[in-house]
């Protein structure tokens, strides 16, 4: 499962847990969502067993935010096998 | 093997950035080799029209108005059409907006949820709604 991020939001940790159920997802973070691309937020959606973070080239780059090392940066261009062929199905909480 | 994404907008170009990301995304998966259906759903409605030119004095200032524009994806939908991308709205939404019955975009279908969005999910193979 990957979950589309695209808005900061007090709950969303809890969501993530809520949707995923026993799944561990992937999260692509864009829009305001590449917030979470920090240290200390991907240490918090590890913790609820998010397993890779990929944030979005292009809404990183209108932004001054402060990557962790364990997000991996991706263009439109990336995103497309993520969404089309890797995942089975993608949800934007 | 090509497949079929359908996105369901909900938001305007002017609230957030989805919009902007619905296009980028649309646009990466049609070269890939894809299909993408896209249907304007809420706010989203808003994009389906031709623009019409303001009447009387406009008030807002020229930085304003280039930071208002850049979201402006409706050329890229026409872009994205195209390209080969079904691209349909929901009559009801536009309806409650004042504007069904105006002029679509060369590249928009008037569409509804019962049947428009019914005929795009039955060839779907990835659905993703973006809503905020």
């Amino acid at each position: 499962m990957l979950l589309l991020i695209n808005k900061t939001n007090p709950g969303l940790l809890q969501r993530i847990s809520r949707l995923a159920g026993d799944e561990d997802p992937d999260v692509l973070l864009v829009g305001d969502g590449v917030f979470y691309g920090s240290d200390f937020m991907v240490e918090k959606l590890r913790a609820i067993g998010v397993e890779e973070v990929y944030a979005s080239k292009p809404c990183l780059e209108t932004r001054q935010v402060k990557l962790s090392d364990k997000c991996v940066v991706v263009g439109y261009d990336e995103m497309v096998p993520l969404i089309m062929d890797e995942h089975e199905k993608t949800i934007c909480p | 093997m090509p497949k079929t994404l359908t996105i369901v907008l909900m938001s305007g170009y002017q609230e957030n950035e989805d919009a902007l990301f619905a296009v980028g995304l649309a646009r990466a998966v049609l070269k890939a080799g894809h299909r993408v259906n896209m249907f304007l759903f809420g706010n989203a409605v808003n994009m389906a029209n031709k623009e019409k030119p303001i009447k009387g004095h406009v008030r807002i200032s020229e930085r304003l108005k280039s930071h208002q524009d850049t979201g402006k994806v409706g050329p890229e939908l026409d872009e994205l059409a195209g390209m080969g991308a079904q691209i349909a709205t929901c009559h009801t939404n536009e309806y409650g907006r004042g504007t069904e019955a105006e002029d679509y975009r060369s590249g928009v279908q008037w569409g509804d949820v019962g049947e428009t969005v019914i005929r795009f999910l039955l060839t779907t193979n990835v659905l993703l709604s973006i809503r905020h």
